[in-house]
């Protein structure tokens, strides 16, 4: 296939094509036409996209008629959900039309933001890049799509030669990326989804997959209707709808997972269990302090985790922690753990992943069949963009980092930068980076795919306190970060533009645009290139390469150079498949490589590594590590952890000792909160609470209580109560034995409801290593109103 | 000219066999079009477009699914004349994950939307005049025909005429505009 532009009409696009002739688009341009439209009697036609929310990453099936997207449901064919979806896929259609939707963009004048022109907007951003480059930053997604996250990484990279740029996914995923590459030298994921079809054994770290990653729960716990043996023991703190369907629930007290993990290895070990051979062969002994240790000195370090001390901590029963230590020891059980936010956002969050990944390590279980820790993720393209392209602000494409010389000059010949012109100080981390703004240390901000004004934690001191700054936001609808914003720009969403995501299982799926975006609002991809282009014609140097040329220069097949600032034109060409085949190039360093962007198109997404085999046919890699499954491990290695830093091939087991949360509850703060999501809403619901069934399924916040809790406080449900920590407070009605019961003494908050903002009163301390927040665990008190 | 006489007589007998067996099954043949209207305004407002999955029109107490299967394993008759409708796929466990609850209070403004869902096609697509019709819907999480089609359905609109004849799809075939766009 050609430079394609997406699927429209015949007519429109035939007016186009004269449009872009005058235009003078150069040859190799051939608009993709399609004229079938009245090939059925309904008109309708059903296209593949991956599901727009979560990071499970549903194959969808997008029903359009008449330019509009009328209905949506699970692809057959798509191998991670096998035709199934949850509520918000079938509702994701109605995210596109909510009445309120930005059509144009917005300029904040006399304190109001009003209506402007594109090129006004533009050309204000420009001039304000102008006056501080180094000092702007780009605040990003990990919903942006591969090629949006890669354009505003060399944007800002690349063309202002600052690093401060940090995408959201720092709140979601940091805390799993270090663990990974501390744990195995590379990140994500060794297994893949097909692990829970064969696995006898499903752990739940802190994880509600029942309503957070519903489709996999159902892939997993709709064996046992069909006869297989299986089992899920649901670890957490409070009574969910996993809980209910669990056959064991082990109840801890906060932050005491890391003396569960440890636990676990203590029995272990004092029984024999473990699997000798292969930590023999395939695992190291590290430190904290990053100093290797012999064998010896790990056993030594798990002495003081007993059963007993563990239970006293945690609130485990020994029974329990044997229970576990029995599953680990038998050497025919296969085991997924699986974990998201309740170990992710956690004040030592890189070593609770560590230790987790040490239990598997020690039993064996894991790069085998229905063995693996597996770490779930929250964003469609956390782990596409902002993990692999490394939209991050110490990292350079393709798992490279900005403090590496290499890496660098790499980067600048992909580029075409002259050598030395990277930057090699890292940024601000997403924390900092608001702190910064809220400074001054950080002048201007460009917000994309994200709503900072509700999702950051202690909310109170982030946006509130950053006055005078430029602050640019693209967004599809007015959000709690935009009442911030001195610019607004209306961006298209999901199926109003071309795409790429990659999921959890590093699978990469491709879609292509299939309605227009409403009013004037127009692709992330365009409006940064097209802010680019303006800085490049006001002679800014950064925006041009070693030959002079365009940074952002976008060519079709010949060599010609595209005009993708003009929107005109960029709306015709396939810029997406431009950038991705550019990006390709970083892939194969860390081994991630991803195949050509014809492969995605006509595959329900691949999982890399994709290498061409000697039949030619590009192949996906299901499990990583597996000789046989990945390409890179070597005949007769096994299994062989090929990117570990020392180059020994083996996997780290990391001596984390256990450390105490910053907060805890205390006489004038005596409740834990724990913030979190619910399954009808996809995290600050911009788009779930514009879909009528998702918003009238859950309409508002509340706060969960304990029974036992709610009797002491005298209240019940729907009464309101206010929650105060040592940071904010706000008010919110009780729900007792709703859908999930926390544990005594502690409270639980949804953060979906723009109203009641939750984040007023959590907690902004973070993983020291990670640098992610703990959403999960701060002081409060309850006051009845 | 013989020939279409005698496909003119074997359609009307297939029409005339159609309204007995209807008519054994109790459709109130009066007032069949307001009756229509009312079952399709109902259908319709428990979903955001033809065939997706049906809002629960009840409050939800429940964490697990063995309580919604409690009323919708079977067509189950309730005191206050209600009918829960069976599910036709029983073998998915977790049904709060695609059906969510719409009678939640807490409820403060309205959803303003231009959403437009897909509407339930008028008839089933056909071969000829007094073909079986196709089925106007993917197959898939619908594979128990009678659970919607049955005779116990009280959404007489939906009730198959002979139930009796088991193998649905010898029959009926599923529809041509269920077909996926593939790319070059």
């Amino acid at each position: 296939m050609n430079n394609t532009v997406t699927r429209r009409d015949f007519l429109k696009t035939s007016a186009k094509i004269s449009a872009l002739a005058a235009l003078g688009v150069g040859a190799g341009v051939t608009p993709f036409v399609q004229a079938s439209e009245e090939k059925n009697s309904s008109g309708l036609k059903w296209h593949k996209a991956p599901c727009r929310f979560c990071g499970t990453g549903c194959g969808l099936l997008v029903g359009v008629k008449k330019g509009r997207v009328v209905a949506t449901q699970g692809d057959p064919e798509a191998p991670v959900n096998k035709g199934l979806l949850c509520a918000k896929g079938y509702h994701a259609g109605g995210a596109l039309y909510g009445k309120d939707r930005l059509r144009t963009p917005l300029i904040r004048k006399n304190g109001k933001l009003e209506p402007a022109s594109w090129d006004e907007a533009i050309d204000l951003i420009a001039d304000n890049i102008i006056k501080d480059p180094t000092r702007f930053a780009v605040y990003g997604s990990g919903q942006w799509t591969i090629p949006e996250g890669y354009v505003s990484m060399k944007f800002l990279k690349g063309g202002l030669k600052s690093n401060q740029i940090d995408p959201n996914a720092r709140l979601c995923m940091a805390s799993a990326v270090v663990g990974f590459i501390t744990t195995f030298g590379v990140d994500e994921p060794s297994g893949c989804y097909d692990d829970l079809d064969v696995c006898d054994t499903v752990i739940c770290w802190g994880n509600n997959w029942a309503e957070m990653h519903p489709v996999l729960f159902s892939r997993f716990f709709d064996r046992k209707a069909k006869g297989d043996k299986i089992k899920m023991i649901d670890m957490a703190t409070r009574r969910t709808r996993t809980t209910e369907a669990a056959d064991h629930y082990i109840e801890f007290q906060p932050q005491t997972d890391m003396l569960i993990a440890n636990g676990i290895c203590h029995l272990l070990i004092k029984r024999g269990t473990y699997d000798k051979k292969f930590v023999q062969d395939k695992v190291r002994f590290k430190a904290n302090d990053k100093l290797d240790i012999t064998f010896e000195q790990y056993v030594a370090f798990l002495e003081e985790y007993t059963p007993e001390h563990v239970s006293k901590l945690s609130g485990v029963s020994v029974e329990q922690l044997n229970m576990l230590a029995d599953l680990f020891s038998d050497p025919k059980e296969k085991i997924v753990s699986l974990w998201c936010m309740g170990m992710n956002q956690h004040t030592r969050g890189t070593a609770i992943n560590n230790l987790v990944y040490n239990v598997h390590l020690l039993s064996g279980k894991i790069a085998k069949p229905g063995s693996t820790p597996f770490s779930l993720t929250g964003q469609p393209s956390a782990c596409g963009t902002c993990r692999e392209v490394g939209t991050l602000a110490h990292a350079l494409p393709g798992g490279r980092v900005v403090k590496n010389e290499e890496h660098r000059r790499e980067t600048e010949e992909i580029w075409n930068l002259p050598a030395g012109t990277l930057n090699p100080k890292p940024g601000f981390h997403t924390v900092a980076m608001f702190k910064a703004l809220a400074t001054g240390d950080i002048t201007g901000m460009w917000v994309q795919v994200t709503n900072p004004g509700q999702s950051m934690p202690n909310l109170n001191e982030t946006l509130k306190k950053a006055h005078d700054r430029f602050f640019v936001v693209s967004e599809i609808y007015p959000t709690a970060t935009t009442v911030y914003a001195d610019v607004v720009l209306p961006s298209a969403m999901w199926v109003e533009k071309n795409g790429l995501f990659g999921n959890s299982e590093r699978r990469t799926h491709q879609w292509f645009k299939l309605v227009e975006p409403p009013g004037e609002a127009r692709d992330d991809v365009w409006q940064t290139i097209a802010v680019a282009r303006r800085l490049y014609e006001k002679g800014f140097e950064g925006m041009k390469d070693k030959n002079g040329e365009f940074l952002l220069k976008i060519t079709d097949d010949n060599g010609a150079e595209v005009e993708a600032w003009k929107w005109e034109v960029f709306n015709l060409f396939n810029v997406d498949r431009v950038l991705f085949e550019e990006y390709r190039k970083f892939t194969t360093k860390k081994h991630k490589d991803l195949a050509p962007y014809e492969e995605y198109v006509s595959h329900r997404g691949m999982r890399w590594p994709v290498v061409k085999d000697s039949m030619g046919v590009w192949r996906e890699t299901p499990r990583r590590y597996v000789e046989g499954e990945d390409p890179y491990v070597k005949r007769g290695e096994g299994i062989s952890f090929y990117m570990a830093k020392a180059g020994d091939n083996r996997a780290i087991i990391w001596a984390r000792p256990y450390e105490p949360p910053p907060e805890v509850p205390d006489q004038e703060y005596p409740f834990w909160l724990c913030t979190g999501r619910v399954v009808e809403h996809w995290h600050t619901g911009t788009m779930t609470r514009r879909i009528k069934e998702l918003y009238h399924a859950n309409p508002r916040a509340y706060v969960e209580l304990n029974p036992d809790d709610a009797e002491a406080l005298d209240v019940f449900n729907n009464d309101l109560v206010k929650i105060v920590s040592r940071r904010g407070s706000i008010e919110l009605p009780v729900s007792i034995n709703g859908r999930s019961t926390p544990q005594k003494g502690a409270v639980f908050v949804p953060f979906f409801d723009e109203s009641k903002l939750i984040n007023l009163v959590t907690l902004d301390a973070y993983c020291p290593q990670s640098k992610e927040p703990d959403y999960k665990k701060c002081a409060v008190r309850l006051e009845k109103v | 000219m013989t020939f279409i006489f005698v496909y003119v007589l074997i359609s009307m007998g297939f029409f005339v066999q159609n309204v007995l067996l209807a008519k054994e099954q109790g459709y109130r043949f009066k007032n069949e079009s307001a009756l229509k209207q009312e079952e399709k305004y109902t259908r319709e407002s428990l979903r955001a477009f033809y065939f997706a999955p049906p809002v629960v029109p009840h409050e939800v107490e429940s964490r697990g699914s063995n309580d919604c299967l409690r009323c919708h394993l079977q067509v189950t008759k309730l005191e206050d004349g209600r009918v829960a409708m069976q599910t036709p796929h029983p073998q998915f466990s977790n049904c709060l994950q695609c059906h969510v609850p719409s009678k939640t209070p807490g409820r403060e403004k309205e959803v303003l939307t231009d959403w437009e869902g897909l509407e339930e096609p008028k008839r089933g697509m056909r071969g000829f005049l007094v073909s079986p019709p196709t089925v106007p819907h993917r197959i898939y999480l619908r594979e128990n025909c009678l659970s919607c089609h049955g005779p116990k359905n009280p959404n007489m609109r939906l009730r198959t005429s002979h139930p009796e004849r088991s193998r649905c799809l010898q029959c009926h075939v599923p529809n041509v505009d269920q077909e996926f766009q593939t790319y070059p």
